[in-house]
């Protein structure tokens, strides 16, 4: 798992984005992969968007002011799944 | 903290002060690096106060120096520090408990929709 991946699902999981509770996409994206490469964004943003095709997160638009915004938050089912791969990955 | 800020499992169980934000945050982050400015924005104080704290744990050997990326120095948790182990080990705990409490809200929504079918 690389590591903008691994922070972004600890991030979520800590502060109990689960299910319904989320949190603004593109800022949480900005600040994951701010110091990265190029070649390492890419690789990062492929991970993701697979991440996302297996259903691990739960993406909503949200009303925000005037516009609106992707949100995102755990997938409530994935999350055993979510918490196995974070603990394979810090041992 | 501001009101919309949620509050982390780390820092319900070990306490809410500015320290143990910090650490949370640095947890979060695994292993990735980071500023100190990033830091500052995310758990919401000023510059000068995370620098100040960015100091004492950079004695402590909880992180050190990773890189310098347009003039911007990184850093990164200490994996070789015994303390980080045992903040990393700590850290996961406090996640286990968030799925239980997860599961655990599951299954009496489960049991609740159960007793209202049996009811009717």
């Amino acid at each position: 798992m690389e590591k903008p991946t691994e922070s972004i699902l600890l991030f979520l999981l800590n502060k109990h984005y689960i299910g319904g509770k989320h949190f603004p996409e593109h800022k949480l994206l900005v600040s994951r992969t701010k110091w990265l490469g190029k070649e390492e964004r890419k690789v990062f943003e492929k991970e993701y968007r697979s991440m996302i095709d297996q259903n691990y997160f739960v993406r909503l638009k949200k009303r925000t002011g005037k516009s609106a915004e992707w949100h995102i938050s755990i997938n409530p089912e994935k999350l055993k799944d979510i918490f196995e791969m974070i603990k394979d990955e810090k041992e | 903290m501001k009101k919309n800020e949620q509050k982390g499992m780390f820092c319900q169980i070990y306490g809410d002060s500015l320290r143990n934000r910090f650490l949370e945050c640095l947890l979060q982050l695994g292993n990735l690096d980071f500023a100190v400015g990033d830091i500052a924005r995310e758990i919401n104080i000023s510059r000068p106060k995370a620098y100040q704290i960015m100091a004492i744990f950079e004695k402590q050997e909880i992180i050190i120096k990773s890189r310098i990326v347009s003039g911007t120095q990184l850093y990164v948790l200490n994996k070789g520090s015994v303390h980080v182990k045992v903040l990393r080990q700590s850290f996961k705990e406090c996640l286990r408990l968030v799925v239980e409490e997860n599961n655990s809200q599951k299954k009496s929504f489960e049991q609740i929709k159960e007793r209202k079918e049996i009811e009717g």
